[in-house]
């Protein structure tokens, strides 16, 4: 579904990325692992074209046919159906809770599935019902990433690109978190996500990629890299 | 009274038109952080279209509301395509470039419609004709009033509903806030930024355009450098009452409207654009970010 090619990313004259490729079944759930620094989100701000790729392409399959997005503006290619919910959750914070959900429905033009998508999203996360109306910023942090998921979902994406989603949140809420993208996974869409919290996201996932200074130096499946005393090192407690 | 009445509904006249050039300048530095400083340049394009296009249909023999309304219509279409192309070809550009080029390079197109302005339509001042002119005088007690200022109240107070409708109200609306909150994030919500910047500036250009026609009608000699001077005002309006804010801007406007003309009438006749300067220092000094302005501009 997802080819990456070769693709690198330079900040100025800074290599952020070295050239890395990999690719993504549809249906897949995987996750990036890595420490601070190491170039995920720059991965994931390349693959939604909101950072120029140096190098390399990216090719998106739906539908039978071959897209070269990384020839693509952000835009088109959220309308392909790829969302990326950014680190820090990307809220309009100046925007109210619905006008925020509405604007993630901006890809599908039909207010008919626009109200279904609501309703999903409303019966998936029933705190952000009694909202709709407040601003975006009056949201706690978990509420906040719940909004974020929901909003993500309105576009109704094929790919979705999440961005530590469980930063900054209450283990309870890590772990809420955690059940909601294996629930939209189940629901048939294909998730790219980034985390810290490597054996929650091996968990869940069932493959992995590991960044460490703008290198993918490993990759496999989560009950190889559980076992990988690379990953356990470092990421494990050892 | 006669006379605070009077000063009353002048400075609200003068005021709506400042706020009709205000909301442009906000709601492009919304989407753009830039002022552009030509927006004063599409009011006057605005009320030149509104002349050329009213002494081609031979409208000002006989007052006609159709034919104001229709002179209205074309000159905020044709500035709202100036300023699509001003955006699309001297502003999209340099999207990527620093702050101050851009900030250049809008004072350069500025100039540059001032003197093509004096190219075409020769410096000297030319009679606006007087499409619409209600006959004779309202006498509320022993006050005279003027209908036509009331008209054109009317018309600025209609058009500002109309933009609040839209940007509060609509699927654009709520794109354009969301472009002026942050590009990457809005086109990760697959929003054409680009289209909605250019919209945004067809947007503010049409209701500067519409300020023209109207300041044509009420003070009938136009002349290409008419826009600098309610350029410069209705900036000071934005910051006064808060860059970025399309409230603030009405509010500005209006305070600095009533303000000139109650200094003017009762104080210090020769002070009217002093004092506008004198507020704005005094804001920056004071209140930077304005009534209800959340950014700080910053010093360039
Ligand atoms: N806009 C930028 N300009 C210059 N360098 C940047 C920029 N953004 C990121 N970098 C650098 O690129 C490298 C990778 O950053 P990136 O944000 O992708 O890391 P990350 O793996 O997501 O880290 P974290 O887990 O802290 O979010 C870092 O060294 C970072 O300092
Ligand atoms: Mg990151």
């Amino acid at each position: 579904m997802l080819k990456i090619e070769n693709l690198s990313v330079h900040y100025g004259i800074v290599e952020a990325l070295s050239p890395f490729s990999f690719s993504l079944k549809q249906g897949e759930l995987v996750t990036i692992l890595g420490a601070n620094g190491a170039g995920k989100s720059t991965a994931l701000r390349a693959i939604s074209k909101l950072l120029k790729p140096s190098s390399g392409r990216v090719i998106f399959s739906s539908g039978g046919q071959d897209i070269t997005i990384s020839d693509m503006q952000p835009h088109d290619i959220v309308a392909l159906g790829i969302s990326h919910v950014p680190e820090g959750r990307g809220l309009f914070l100046n925007l109210s809770i619905f006008e925020n959900l509405d604007l993630g429905a901006w890809p599908v033009r039909d207010s008919k599935k626009n109200q279904e998508d609501l309703d999903l999203v409303l019966k998936i996360f029933p705190r952000l019902k009694e909202r709709l109306k407040q601003n975006a910023g009056t949201l706690s942090g978990g509420e906040q990433q719940m909004l974020a998921l929901g909003r993500a979902l309105m576009a109704r994406p094929k790919l979705l690109l999440l961005d530590e989603p469980s930063l900054g949140l209450s283990p309870q809420m890590v772990e809420l978190i955690f059940q909601v993208i294996a629930d939209i996974h189940k629901m048939g869409t294909t998730v790219l996500f980034v985390e810290q919290n490597a054996y929650q996201a091996l968990h869940i996932a069932h493959r992995g990629l590991v960044f460490e200074n703008g290198k993918l130096v490993l990759s496999g499946t989560s009950q190889e890299l559980l076992a990988s005393p690379q990953v356990q090192e470092a990421y494990l407690g050892g | 009274m006669t006379e605070f009445i009077q000063h009353l509904i002048n400075g609200l006249s003068v005021g709506s038109m400042y706020a009709l050039i205000a909301i442009g300048y906000t709601l492009v530095f919304g989407v753009l952080q830039l002022i552009n400083f030509a927006h004063g340049e599409i009011f006057m394009l605005g009320a030149f279209v509104g002349m050329y296009s009213a002494l081609f249909f031979g409208f000002g023999q006989t007052s006609s509301l159709l034919g104001l309304f229709l002179v209205l219509t074309l000159s905020m279409l044709v500035c709202a395509g100036v300023g699509y192309v001003i955006e699309r070809f001297a502003y999209r550009p340099l999207r990527k470039a620093p702050r101050i080029n851009v900030l250049i390079t809008a004072v350069g197109v500025s100039m540059f419609l001032q003197f093509t302005g004096q190219l075409f339509f020769g410096s000297d001042p030319k009679f606006f004709p007087q499409i619409y002119s209600p006959a004779g005088y309202w006498s509320v007690g022993s006050v005279q009033l003027n209908p036509l200022q009331f008209f054109v109240l009317g018309i600025s107070l209609c058009l500002m509903m109309a933009l609040h409708r839209l940007v509060f109200h609509t699927r654009m609306g709520r794109a354009m806030r969301a472009v002026s909150f942050n590009h990457d994030l809005a086109s990760l919500m697959g929003i054409p930024t680009n289209r909605v910047i250019s919209y945004t500036f067809m947007v503010g250009s049409a209701l500067a355009g519409a300020a023209g026609v109207l300041v044509g009608l009420t003070y009938p000699k136009i002349e290409p450098l008419m826009g600098v001077m309610p350029g410069l005002k209705a900036f000071v309006a934005v910051v006064l009452g808060g860059v970025g804010s399309i409230l603030g801007a009405v509010v500005g406007s209006l305070i600095l409207g009533l303000a000139e003309e109650f200094v003017v009438g009762y104080w210090a006749p020769t002070y009217r654009d002093a004092l506008s300067f004198g507020i704005l220092i005094l804001i920056l000094l004071i209140k930077p970010r304005g009534l209800f302005g959340k950014i700080q501009i910053e010093k360039v």
